[in-house]
């Protein structure tokens, strides 16, 4: 069909007009064409910075702000593509409450791990101090563990969700499940006490489908917490377990 | 299935965003724009359309977005298009002959051009060619 159309030549006068050709490889371009753009562009990659840039840029432009330590999220965890600030800037806003015109850290996290970007990962895998890192940055550091360690995560929102931080999804025989995470950045003065634990074994209760329950903190637990978690499907991660697990599973390269 | 048609723009264009509209706003790339700025300058100073040329890079590097912006510098409209809906020669000609001068035509995945398309495009090329 194509033939009879094609085979004939035909001399239809065209304006002067510019083409601009895109491909991710020029290796991938036949020589032939390439030959035929005088000028070549290679556009390089976005560093973490201009991306964050960017992302600032794209929010302005949405009459919004964007909290610093979202747009520094943004910037090192969207893999270096514009489309992929936009979509997670998108999202972020979406999940953020309906008159909010910052797009805080939490947001960005939240809508980075749903968009399946490794919120943690590569060089800067374990800090060296856990107190330098915000609440959410901590909790995304968790995240990046359980990562390694084999899991699928999900942030939750930040309010509403009865201390639930993180749901862990492993999907292995009898180990396999539904893990919810808790986690707690509190200096080494201040140990974790029951009742915290004790809601958080509400909520692990109340969700019904969940196998085990991950309580995490940078410092300790207290006796009274300890003792009540006996025989309870629910772990205590104190911040000396902690650095040991990301020493084991972050240092090495993935 | 529904037919886009080439013309159509993709949802996530950056047209409907934000989007820088100068090559003086463009975050980033600065060899990119350090090199094409003097090119659109004399573009625009002998009313010739802009050379021909061909972005190379990974996905969301900005290919479609300085094209954009080139189309923007020169005064002119900006037609956008894929080497996958491209599918004969018919598609391709509808849309070359309605380009007015200098206009911009961005062909993203060039690559995939199918080959009587993109063998339709050597002449169109040739014949339009300006500065180099």
């Amino acid at each position: 069909m194509d033939k009879g159309l094609n085979a004939r030549t035909m001399r239809i006068p065209l304006r002067p007009f510019t083409l601009v050709g895109a491909a991710e490889k020029g290796a991938e371009v036949t020589p032939k064409l390439r030959a035929l753009f005088p000028v070549t562009v290679v556009l390089q990659p976005y560093s973490e910075s201009e991306l964050s840039v960017i992302a600032h840029a794209f929010a302005r432009a949405k009459g919004l702000s964007l909290a610093p330590g979202a747009a520094a999220l943004i910037g090192r965890f969207s893999g270096g593509s514009l489309r992929k600030v936009r979509s997670a800037l998108q999202l972020a806003v979406r999940l953020g409450d309906a008159e909010m015109v910052t797009v805080t850290e939490r947001d960005a996290s939240v809508a980075l791990a749903i968009l399946g970007h490794q919120v943690m990962d590569g060089a800067s895998s374990v800090p060296a101090d856990l107190m330098q890192l915000s609440g959410t940055e901590f909790e995304v550091c968790v995240t990046g563990l359980l990562q390694r360690i084999g899991f699928r995560t999900e942030l939750t929102r930040a309010t509403g969700d009865g201390g639930i931080d993180i749901v862990a999804y492993l999907d292995r025989p009898i180990v396999g499940g539904r893990y919810l995470v808790q986690c707690k950045r509190f200096t080494d003065a201040t140990p974790v006490g029951a009742p915290m634990v004790r809601e958080f074994y509400g909520a692990f209760v109340a969700d019904r489908s969940a196998v085990k329950g991950l309580f995490i903190t940078t410092s300790s637990f207290s006796a009274q917490a300890r003792e009540f978690v006996q025989n309870l499907p629910i772990e205590l991660i104190d911040g000396v377990q902690l650095k040991a697990l990301l020493a084991e599973h972050m240092a090495e390269p993935s | 299935m529904t037919d886009e048609g080439p013309l159509a723009l993709p949802e996530d264009s950056p047209a409907s965003d934000w989007a820088p509209q100068h090559l003086s706003e463009i975050i980033g790339q600065a060899q990119a724009v350090q090199r094409l700025k003097p090119l659109v300058e004399l573009s625009r100073g002998h009313s010739e359309p802009l050379s021909h040329m061909l972005l190379i890079g990974a996905e969301g590097t900005g290919k479609r977005t300085l094209a954009m912006v080139l189309a923007w510098e020169m005064g002119a409209a900006f037609v956008t298009t894929a080497g996958p809906s491209l599918q004969n020669g018919t598609d391709l000609m509808g849309i070359l002959t309605n380009l007015a001068e200098r206009d911009v035509l961005f062909i993203d995945e060039i690559h995939r051009l199918p080959r009587v398309v993109e063998e339709l495009l050597y002449p169109a090329m040739e014949t339009s060619r300006s500065i180099s």
